[in-house]
């Protein structure tokens, strides 16, 4: 019984950690809240050089290929540093796309993205927030045009390609599609984002050309396991925010006295921290058996990804709400860091589901006894 | 990461099995064959439970051979408790010589104690009560009153116990006693091992909210035991008496995800059957997230576990976070036994509803759970103790 992770697993989250303090923190996390998607055009180097960019790509297109298991800790850093770089969605596109005989298009994707060339993000949104293909529809044969409208394209505005599921009668139903936001017949609309540090875009799809080689794969299979990924990714992401939130709000009430003794003295403060540090641990453990079930790929991958996204979404909500009332005021105001990582905890709560939504279809397997989804063979391995 | 057990430790999962297969009855854990509701004969099923566990080898699992354990490690104890809770094993009656007195005495007592005592409190043989808690100390347990006297080769005791189960079938009790008065208050109590059949030692049952005794009143009133009799130095019980909790509070809080589990799925079955005015609550959106929401925590109590385990063996010992676990399944189970009275609804308040839905099941799980956040540390000094332990708050102002 091994239920940790490997010293290099550890090694790796502390050089992200270096990382990704240098580059973000809040102050980086500020900058883009005035900045939008410039500030990506800046944190690309440094993420490129130290490999991060390449995490999801083949090591064969100059990338490394970690596993699910191996990003857990890493995304726990990259949301514990509030990182303003769709680091995540620039994995799960080109995990997805490594899934496949690739087109020469994708082939050159890969080491693009993974040199910083190229960069890639997700269109998460369809209108359920459970990210199914609704809301764009692929019609037409030579060539194939796109209507409809996404929401929720996160930093779309500083990456050079989409990565997108669309509805396509032709094509049985619904295909993962990569998409060039600046195409012709392609408007993107910046939106008013709550967490300043995701800076959220529409793309709206009036009669845009899909490419001959921008199809990434057809069915439900590829992009259904692209979530399952993304759901293990961001839930590391929320309890790195949470963990983050947690220890400042503790080092806070050990020195912020009132009454003339340390408010973190009084029981009151004590019994909501010690609630939060029990969230905090618990979702560490759904999290970290997660990633060992993608990274297994057995049947039960989506229901225990599922769990530790509903989990540890409800952990953020509560653990960074609760930054926030024990800072007192000053945790109310814009100086306070905290409203950074609270409005980065219930932004990726809601992000592919919110735990209500969530549960919902676990219920359909647990309670219910579908049959949970078999994920395939990862790419990167996965033990160790 | 590999989250496995090894070939070995499988096979003596299987060894668990088989155990309980032969010797629980058919139908043993399931309606057809409930727990008995009656608590003389639950305490009856009880001795039996722990002279079959040793008549089997099963017994001490993780402590040496020469004391009559197993001489395994406490992987198998985690492994065997996991299946005595899948299998719905009855508890045996020696729980707290088990899991408090032996670990402690295997850490701090005398070869000759561990030879005298650990042997028949395997077998059964003897039956061990523990005399922690006072009227008047409870999770303030360092202020108890309890006065021990050396008289010459004898210890005196004199004072009152309470919460003390099983001190009506309890051949012998571990006692926390004051030796010393005009010390700090953690500094003069004492570890004493005494005998509970004799005059001056008096057990009243104390009722409690299920309407059973499964506890009692002990006073002691000039009770003896011998002078070899203590764990430890003299005044330095109260150390001796933490060795332990934190086995109590990690080790033995590993297998029960299982016995959750079966909760849980009466509770699913009881909504099944339990209808709302939009059809059976099974299918109402509140109850379906509810049960989800719990499930979910019963299935992270097991991934604690493995973490239990891994510090186990990489390095034998458990620190302080473990606390974590006992308010994590006390105030889980609470959540779970509402729950379950909520699916019964308009039959909770009946008892007789036990028998027709969740076969008592629901009930069990709904009163056990109140006194799950209170003993062993009650839930409010769990997070004291989280919050100055664990994340360095600092300590209030408690004499």
């Amino acid at each position: 019984m091994d239920f940790n992770f490997s010293s290099e697993q550890y090694l790796l989250r502390d050089a992200a950690r270096d990382l990704f303090s240098a580059i973000a923190g809040p102050a980086g996390a500020r900058s883009a809240y005035r900045e939008k998607s410039a500030v990506v055009e800046r944190l690309r180097g440094p993420l490129a050089e130290q490999g991060m960019l390449g995490a999801g790509v083949p090591e064969e297109q100059g990338g490394s290929a970690l596993s699910p298991l191996d990003m857990a800790l890493i995304f726990e850093a990259s949301g514990a540093a509030l990182l303003p770089f769709p680091l995540l969605e620039t994995y799960v596109a080109a995990r997805a796309l490594s899934r496949r005989p690739a087109s020469p298009r994708q082939e050159r994707l890969g080491p693009a993205l993974a040199a910083g060339g190229e960069t890639a993000t997700v269109a998460w949104g369809s209108p359920d927030g459970l990210w199914t293909g609704a809301g764009v529809q692929a019609v037409g044969s030579g060539p194939v045009r796109l209507y409809g409208r996404r929401t929720f394209v996160p930093y779309a505005a500083a990456a050079t390609v989409v990565v997108m599921p669309v509805e396509w009668k032709q094509a049985g139903g619904i295909a993962l599609v990569l998409v060039d936001p600046r195409a012709a017949g392609t408007e993107m609309v910046a939106l008013e984002s709550l967490d300043g540090s995701y800076p959220l875009y529409a793309l709206e799809f009036h009669g845009a050309v899909l490419a001959d080689d921008a199809v990434i794969g057809y069915g439900r299979e590829l992009f259904e396991e692209m979530r399952i990924t993304a759901w293990s990714a961001l839930a590391s992401e929320a309890l790195g925010a949470a963990e983050q939130a947690f220890s400042a709000t503790v080092e806070y009430v050990k020195v912020r006295e009132q009454f003339g003794q340390p408010v973190g003295r009084f029981q009151a403060v004590k019994h909501t921290a010690a609630d939060d540090y029990l969230l905090v641990e618990s979702a560490r453990v759904a999290n970290r058996y997660a990633a060992w079930a993608i990274s297994q790929g057995g049947a039960e991958a989506e229901l225990y990804a599922a769990l530790a996204k509903a989990y540890a979404s409800d952990t953020a909500r509560t653990v960074t709400s609760d930054a926030i009332q024990l800072h007192g005021g000053i945790g109310y105001t814009w100086d306070s860091d905290m409203h950074l990582y609270f409005k980065r905890g219930w932004r990726i709560a809601a992000e592919l589901g919110t735990p209500v939504q969530i549960r919902e279809k676990m219920a359909r397997v647990v309670l219910d006894g579908a049959t949970p989804r078999r994920v395939g063979a990862p790419v990167g391995g996965g033990d160790a | 990461m590999n989250i496995a057990y090894t070939e070995a430790e499988e096979a003596f999962r299987i060894r668990c099995r088989d155990f309980l297969e032969t010797v629980l009855p058919p139908g043993w854990g399931t309606p057809a064959h409930p727990v008995p509701a009656d608590a003389e004969e639950r305490a009856r099923v009880g001795l039996w439970w722990e002279k079959t566990l040793y008549a089997h080898g099963m017994a001490g699992l993780s402590w040496p051979r020469e004391y009559g354990g197993q001489g395994l490690s406490w992987v198998e104890e985690v492994i065997f408790a996991e299946e005595c809770a899948r299998a719905g094993a009855p508890s045996g009656i020696n729980g707290l010589g088990k899991g408090l007195l032996g670990p402690t005495l295997l850490v701090e007592g005398t070869d000759e104690q561990k030879r005298r005592f650990l042997p028949p409190l395997l077998a059964g043989d003897e039956v061990w009560c523990q005399g922690y808690s006072e009227p008047n100390s409870g999770s303030d347990l360092a202020s108890l009153r309890t006065r021990a006297e050396l008289q010459g080769d004898v210890w005196v005791i004199t004072g009152q116990k309470i919460w003390t189960s099983n001190a009506h079938l309890a051949d012998w009790c571990f006692v926390l006693a004051r030796t010393d008065p005009t010390v700090p208050k953690h500094r003069g109590i004492t570890f004493l091992l005494v005998p509970m059949r004799q005059p001056a030692v008096k057990v009243e049952p104390l009722v409690q909210l299920t309407g059973e005794a499964h506890f009692n009143q002990v006073s002691f009133d000039g009770a003896r035991t011998a002078r070899e009799n203590v764990v430890g130095q003299v005044n330095d019980g109260w150390r001796v008496a933490n060795t332990i909790l934190s086995f109590e509070r990690g080790v033995t809080i590993v297998g029960r995800y299982a016995h959750f589990m079966r909760e849980w799925e009466a509770a699913v079955e009881a909504a099944r059957t339990q209808t709302g005015e939009r059809g059976p609550l099974i299918e109402d959106s509140h109850f379906r997230q509810r049960l989800v929401a719990l499930w979910s925590e019963i299935q992270i109590l097991r991934f604690h576990g493995y973490n239990v385990i891994t510090q186990l063996q990489q390095q034998d010992k458990l620190g302080p976070e473990a606390s974590m676990l006992k308010l994590f399944y006390s105030e889980m189970h609470k959540r779970l036994g509402d729950l379950g009275m909520d699916i019964l609804g308009a039959a909770m308040p009946y008892a007789s509803g036990m028998d027709s839905v969740g076969g008592g099941t629901l009930h069990r799980a709904f009163f056990q759970a109140r006194a799950e956040t209170i003993f062993a540390g009650t839930s409010q000094i769990q997070r004291n103790v989280i919050a100055e332990r664990v994340l360095g708050l600092p300590r209030d102002q408690r004499s």
